[in-house]
């Protein structure tokens, strides 16, 4: 349908609640409507004239605009979510689309984009998760929902806390919930890797240095339990701290005093330690590895977070919840999972945990171009080898009835909305009718 | 006018330019100022995100100010517990930045709705 000629399209623009704004082909403002002005914070008369990536201050500027691939790829893009930063510094997710403006003999002569606040919906959605949800971890197997019920009075507390579990279970999750939940949540929360860094460089990362410390040490460098005073400071793999390191460590949590690197007075620093291994720290003190007067300073409150193989229930919450975050940093009309891949990822064992589920979906969220993740979109390792029983190929048999597969597997994962079915497989309601109709003749 | 003794500042660029969102950028330029003059003094690359190794590769270089577009409230929070002055909301090429930081004129670069 053709647009009529003689509407005022200012008025038609001013009066919409989405943000609109036109470019020319140099990345000019040309045209900011009121709502735009409204979810920005900039006002028309100010955002007209100056460059987009100025306006907007979108995650996709520099380098990734949507208007510049509309025009590179001759497409519209619809509703792709990404954020933009406010003047505040507070950041904004919305849901855009964008599209290329040509002149009647088809020469691009700027772009359009409408975006949409997203912060309401982004607060529904949270709210609706928060009922298995406990500060950033998701979850409601028995095990963690223990740790739940525990999680608040190790914070109320000051006692340094150790948490123990495999890669990948979320420990440094934890050790935020519990910095979070904490008399300390207004002051800083601090993460280290200690098995990350070389001993030198975790010593002065850790404790800072003095100027004149040593070579190009030309001033002061406050280390992270600097950083920390006032908060928590978090020690990850500290099973592969450094035997010299150790020592310090256990002077700090006896007296709270430390050194810098070159200095001559005792530091104080009003920091609670949360300190996490996946080792076995009682074999390590065995070994003569670590030492066992730190052991027992750290050991004053112990959770042990159970691996994602002890709570497969909370695989389906995990997997939404993870495809929300992707979906929100990486602004792609994700969907959900297939039927066949959701199968695969609910009997896998991981080995890596939470991690590597996060991983996987990762993966999973770059190969699929749209819609459904689908079984070729997982890693190789999770696909079924060829011919393996119980997996029905979804490319075996005749050409029809492949299609009829596909037309009720479709109308399933929408829900039985034929219409939505029709649009995924991109056919008309007719041939979805048809194909139904002979899926059913067929059975 | 900048005079006194020489400085380290830091522009969180897009290719040539300011990146516009701090975050987004694909490299930290490095600038020396001495005698009103600016002498480029290296580039960082950025293999993490993170903002607290972000803050410590400049530290460590030895930044005393940090001049970017938008910049979210955690990264800036970050930075300037590092002791790095941060100069934010400011567009323009190298050039003009580096010019308007001279010159104590950034103002004039401030991105719309800012008031730099």
């Amino acid at each position: 349908m053709s647009f009529p000629k003689d509407l005022p399209l200012e008025d038609v623009f001013a009066s919409i609640a989405d943000g609109l704004f036109t470019v020319d082909a140099d990345w000019n403002v040309t045209y900011f409507n009121e709502a735009a002005g409204r979810i920005t914070g900039i006002l028309p008369i100010e955002a007209v004239g100056r460059k987009c990536w100025d306006v907007f201050r979108s995650s996709l500027c520099d380098g990734n605009c949507a208007i510049s691939d509309c025009m590179e790829r001759e497409e519209r893009i619809v509703n792709k979510s990404i954020f933009i930063i406010r003047s505040d510094g507070s950041t904004l997710p919305v849901s855009i689309s964008a599209s290329a403006l040509r002149d009647g003999d088809g020469k691009v002569v700027g772009g359009v984009e409408t975006f949409r606040d997203l912060t309401e919906i982004h607060a529904a959605r949270r709210d609706a998760k928060d009922i298995y949800r406990f500060e950033n971890i998701v979850g409601r197997s028995p095990g963690l929902e223990k740790i739940f019920a525990i999680l608040p009075r190790i914070s109320d507390s000051e006692a340094t806390t150790l948490l123990l579990g495999q890669s990948g279970t979320g420990k440094e999750l934890f050790a935020r919930a519990i910095h979070n939940l904490s008399p300390r949540r207004s002051g800083p929360f601090v993460a280290v890797n200690c098995g990350a860094l070389p001993e030198t460089l975790l010593e002065s990362e850790l404790f800072g240095y003095k100027a004149g410390a040593f070579t190009d040490a030309r001033k002061d460098k406050p280390g992270r339990f600097e950083l920390a005073h006032g908060g928590t400071i978090f020690l990850d793999e500290i099973g592969d701290m450094p035997g010299k390191l150790q020592v310090k460590m256990l002077r700090f949590l006896q007296d709270k005093f430390y050194e810098p690197l070159g200095g001559v007075e005792p530091v104080r620093a009003d920091v609670r330690v949360i300190a996490a291994t996946n080792r076995n720290l009682e074999q390590a003190v065995a070994d003569g590895t670590f030492r066992q007067d730190l052991f027992y300073r750290l050991n004053v409150v112990t959770l042990t977070l159970p691996p994602l193989s002890a709570r497969q229930e909370d695989l389906p919450l995990l997997i939404d919840h993870f495809l929300g975050e992707l979906e929100a940093s990486q602004g792609k009309d994700i969907r959900g999972v297939s039927e066949d891949a959701l199968h695969v990822l609910l009997h896998h064992d991981y080995p890596g945990n939470v991690r590597e589920l996060e991983n996987i979906l990762e993966y999973a969220f770059i190969l699929c171009p749209g819609g459904f993740i689908q079984m070729e979109h997982l890693p190789e390792y999770l696909q079924p080898e060829p011919g393996a029983p119980g997996r029905p190929d979804p490319l075996r048999g005749t050409m029809n009835a492949i299609k009829r597969r596909a037309a009720r597997q479709a109308v399933k994962r929408n829900n039985g909305k034929k219409m939505a079915a029709c649009r995924e497989l991109g056919i008309t309601k007719d041939t979805l009718r048809r194909l139904l109709a002979t899926s059913r003749k067929g059975k | 006018m900048k005079t006194a003794t020489p400085e380290l500042i830091c522009l969180a660029c897009y290719r040539d330019r300011l990146a516009s969102v701090c975050e987004n950028a694909d490299g930290y330029k490095l600038f020396e100022i001495r005698d009103d003059k600016f002498y480029p003094a290296g580039l960082l690359s950025l293999p993490s995100k993170d903002p607290m190794d972000r803050t410590s590769a400049i530290l460590a270089c030895g930044v005393t100010t940090f001049l970017c577009g938008a910049i979210r409230n955690q990264t800036r929070r970050s930075l300037e517990a590092g002791g790095i002055t941060v100069l934010p909301w400011i567009t323009g090429s190298e050039t003009q930045v580096l010019r308007g930081y001279l010159k104590d004129s950034l103002a004039d670069l401030a991105m719309p709705g800012t008031g730099v």
